[in-house]
């Protein structure tokens, strides 16, 4: 339940809409506003010197407050510039803040149709709050393509299924068993859910399985794993599935987890996770990197040293970069 | 110019060009029509004057957002159901020190009230006198007859010292200050169900948040406005089950009965609790009352009991911790019944705001699985937030309906949100007999004007007119409650009978008792369940539609304790009372339509 932090705390402040147009116009108090309302435009020197100082905050990513806050500036002193919004898009879609983070989404949209990325967020986005009336042609536009097909799949399968239409559904999701795993892993995961509604449990584990193998930390694919495993009576392979997917519950469900207060759970969970579930190299390289911000350079050296055992098969070329990189180029 | 005036006129141009709304919300009914609404809302010529109040003065206290509960049951025993509205608004000064009375302030002063039924869908207010005019922070409450002399008792969860009011049979109460239950830590409500089959009533209390007085934040999206922090903020807090030792006395049993939220996170804070509802019901058809607890935010619980009072934790097997997504949601209220009729108690819960409610369909053998996209009742959900809700046969044609209370906890999220409202409307469902359900159209479905009334929180049901149906109350927060007396039953005009079961040792209800009918070629279950819904207790009444049918082939009960009666030669269209065993039955015609 509920949606802010403590001010004070890890989570970033939210402008209302309508008190981003007074921040706006604050800003811009030397200048005054025009006597029609709209903020007077600033100097192209000073406007710039803003936008670099909101992209620098953004890239550092300490404080995802501070960025929100000069974006919306920029934003609204120059609106329309797709970078920008695709920036706050961004950020307001990493603090669950859906609805800023749609329109700014549908921003780059109006500027730039051709954007798919932004085409997922704003079809997302919809679906996350159910105003998925009008989205078909978006959902169409990432289907006809190369990269997000199988996204695109995905969402008309999905508006399928809302609609009660399985059949229909069923029928995409077979068709994405084509795609590569990693673009059709969303697929997978969704046939293996419905496929286990029908208690077609075998044929739903198939899917789960080649939904991990496009993505490996999917939880509706970790959580389809121990689910089917359980009616299929493979104890042991559930009860993996679930202490794995409960790992990664603990890793994101927590509002607080990315904070900086909670680097060390976030450790402790991530050494867990590398544990449990060596597959997983992204968290080997999350938790060497989450020890070398903290100066524990020791500690991520290990981590990737680990990640090298765990992977007798990686090529010596990523094997040297990576201990060049955390290890201070240990052999 | 002035700043100020500067500031204003720019807010506003720019607000015209800012406020576009992005996307609008699809939550469009599938069922129209402009015939008159199948739920009339009743409140005003009811008697019912309520108003709920939670006392705050805008320094955002979370449990300020919680509302209070309602009851339907008969407390003076002449078997006409009555109707008791918890009140929050207060912290009483004999438990709350003086620093945290500042913060929070002196209180309303309000109190919970009784409306003792006339029978006919009017009441008349009982507050005074009954013993139940006490000003605390109530949140919910459970109902049942705690020490077996035929009438029902109090529990109620709060703020603060959960308290017990004891029945003299005539709806006059008193406080039972050494039963033991007089738990000081925040808790939200409850089940009254035999946990360890001795007959007697025993107690699971759902608790919410560690969250003292002077732990409270200063939340907020930014320094303008304030709002209520995130759950997140603190930490859960074990629920407790208590044993009656029979005549009411109670003893904490959380451990031995294997209760205990074990599971921590990785800075050895409880991962488990935050509950917001409880639901005592056989979830797998063995004869025992298990438990499903409803958990905001964190994984849910059920929790399969031996017939012992053992507990074992089959959230994780049985597939209901999670959605399909494999995801925890803020879960908020429970419903149970037979929603797909093939004789199992299939479970739902209410959930926040941008994520659906959940439908777990019972397969049996303990496996649950989320459908709540195939059927219907999931995608319109995501976008209001839910607290009560229940099951029940809207026109008495055999099969379960679905009614949900809505109603945001950010009194000011219209502030910084284009795409919600603090006021929600509430929702219906209605199956198509296989348990696939489609939302009413709220014009059909209800009179209400929702669009300026109600933050629903409690949803009771009971058939307060006596006429053969099942009526509604949804309790608002920091507002007026809605009654609603259902008509869509009276005109369809359908069979019906009404089951009140006795319970064993002269308790006055059968919890737990399971009743399988087979009529019209349907075979379906019903379950006198406790808890559910959020924060209330529903009548233990059982209506069962009938439909078209004149004839019930058989219709079987299972009693407390494992007996199993049959009684396929009850009257139609009667109330039938029947003693525990199936013994006696007295019945009463309902009235004709």
């Amino acid at each position: 339940m509920g949606c802010f932090a403590q001010d004070s705390g890890p989570m970033p402040r939210r402008l209302p809409h309508l008190l981003r147009g007074l921040a706006a116009c604050l800003l811009v108090t030397a200048l005054g506003c025009s006597e029609s309302g709209a903020p007077t435009p600033v100097d192209d020197a000073d406007y710039e010197r803003l936008k670099a100082e909101a992209v620098r905050v953004h890239e550092r990513g300490r404080n995802r407050a501070k960025a929100i806050d000069l974006l919306e500036e920029v934003a609204a002193l120059r609106p329309g510039q797709a970078g920008i919004h695709r920036r706050l898009g961004q950020l307001h879609g990493e603090l669950k803040q859906n609805d800023d983070a749609l329109r700014h989404f549908e921003a780059v949209l109006e500027a730039r149709p051709d954007d798919l990325q932004s085409v997922l967020s704003v079809i997302s986005l919809r679906t996350a709050i159910n105003a998925t009336g009008d989205i078909e042609p978006l959902v169409r536009q990432l289907a006809d393509s190369d990269e997000f097909r199988g996204d695109g799949l995905y969402h008309l399968a999905l508006l399928r299924y809302e609609a009660g239409d399985i059949d229909a559904a069923m029928a995409l999701l077979d068709k994405a068993r084509t795609l590569p795993s990693t673009l059709g892993y969303r697929c997978a995961s969704l046939h293996g859910v419905l496929l286990l509604e029908e208690g077609r449990f075998a044929e739903a584990l198939e899917r789960f399985e080649a939904a991990r193998r496009g993505r490996a930390d999917y939880k509706e694919t970790l959580n389809g794993l121990a689910l089917t495993h359980r009616r299929l009576g493979n104890e042991d392979e559930a009860r993996r599935w679930e202490t794995i997917h409960r790992l990664f519950l603990d890793l994101t469900d927590d509002v607080y987890m990315k904070s900086r207060k909670r680097a060390d759970d976030r450790a402790v969970v991530l050494e867990q996770i590398t544990l449990a579930y060596p597959e997983w190299t992204d968290g080997f390289r999350d938790l060497a990197d989450l020890y070398s911000k903290h100066g524990n350079t020791a500690a991520a050296c290990r981590t990737i040293e680990r990640l090298v055992e765990e992977n007798p098969s990686m090529p010596d070329a990523m094997r040297n970069t990576l201990k060049n990189e955390y290890c201070g180029g240990r052999p | 110019m002035k700043p100020v005036l500067v500031s204003l006129v720019c807010f506003a141009a720019l607000a015209c060009r800012e406020g576009e709304a992005p996307g609008t919300v699809d939550t469009e009914p599938a069922v129209t029509s402009d015939v008159t609404p199948w739920l009339v809302d009743v409140t005003q010529s009811s008697g019912i004057d309520f108003v709920h109040t939670h006392g705050g003065r805008g320094r955002k206290f979370l449990f300020e957002t919680m509302g209070s509960g309602v009851a339907i049951a008969d407390f003076d025993g002449d078997e006409l159901p009555d109707v008791l509205f918890l009140q929050s608004g207060t912290l009483p000064a004999d438990e709350f020190g003086e620093v945290e009375l500042e913060r929070f302030g002196a209180g309303s002063g309000e109190t919970a009230k009784l409306y003792i039924g006339l029978g006919d869908g009017t009441f008349r207010d009982a507050t005074s006198g009954s013993g139940l005019d006490v000003a605390f922070y109530a949140q919910g409450l459970a109902v049942g007859d705690i020490d077996a002399d035929g009438d029902r008792d109090i529990y109620v969860a709060a703020y603060g010292r959960d308290r017990l009011f004891v029945n003299d049979g005539r709806g006059h109460f008193t406080p039972a200050t050494d039963a033991g239950i007089d738990d000081p830590r925040w808790t939200i409500g409850g089940a009254f169900f035999d946990a360890d089959g001795d007959g007697d009533l025993d107690l699971y209390s759902v608790a919410y948040l560690d969250m003292p007085i002077l732990s409270h934040q200063k939340c907020g999206p930014s320094d303008d406005i304030r709002t209520y922090c995130h759950v997140d903020w603190w930490d859960g807090t074990q629920d407790h089950l208590y044993l009656n030792d029979g005549s009411g006395h109670f003893t904490n049993a959380t451990e031995a009965a294997g209760l205990m939220g074990s599971d921590t996170d990785v800075a050895g804070r409880p991962k488990d609790g935050k509950g917001l509802a409880v639901l005592a019901a056989d979830l797998d058809d063995d004869g025992h009352v298990d438990l499903f607890v409803a958990n905001d935010s964190t994984a849910n619980r059920m929790l399969r009991n031996d017939g012992a009072g053992r507990f074992e934790d089959v959230s994780r097997r049985s597939g209901t911790d999670f959605n399909a997504e494999g995801r925890s949601e803020a879960c908020m209220g429970i419903a149970s019944g037979d929603a797909d009729a093939d004789g199992d108690i299939d479970v739902y819960v209410t959930n926040f705001e941008q994520e659906t409610n959940t439908l777990y369909r019972n397969d049996g053998d303990s496996f649950f699985t989320d459908t709540s996209v195939r059927s219907g009742t999931g995608v319109p959900t995501r976008a209001p937030l839910g607290f009560g809700s229940s099951f029940f046969d809207l026109e008495n044609d055999g099969d379960l309906d679905l009614y949900v209370a809505n109603g945001h906890i950010m009194d000011n999220v219209e502030l910084y949100s284009d795409l919600t409202t603090y006021i929600q409307a509430d929702m219906l469902f209605a199956n198509d007999g296989s348990g696939r359900f489609e939302l009413v159209d709220p014009g059909r479905g209800t009179s209400l004007d929702q669009a300026t009334s109600g933050v629903g929180r409690g949803l009771a049901m009971g058939d307060l007119d006596g006429d053969g149906d099942v009526d509604l109350i949804v309790t608002n927060n920091n507002t007026a409650p809605f009654v609603l007396r259902n008509v869509a039953a009276d005109e369809a005009g359908h069979h019906r009978i009404v089951l009140a079961l006795d319970g064993p040792g002269g308790r006055a209800d059968a919890e737990g008792a399971r009743v399988t009918i087979k009529a019209g070629g349907k075979t379906f279950a019903r379950e006198i369940v406790s808890g559910g819904s959020y924060a209330s207790h529903s009548s233990t009444e059982l209506v069962i539609g009938l439909g078209n049918t004149s004839v019930i082939e058989s219709l079987s009960i299972r009693w407390p304790g494992g007996e199993t009666t049959q009684h396929a030669d009850l009257a139609i269209d009667q109330r039938h009372h029947i003693s525990y065993g199936g013994r006696d039955v007295v019945s009463t015609p309902l009235p004709s339509r």
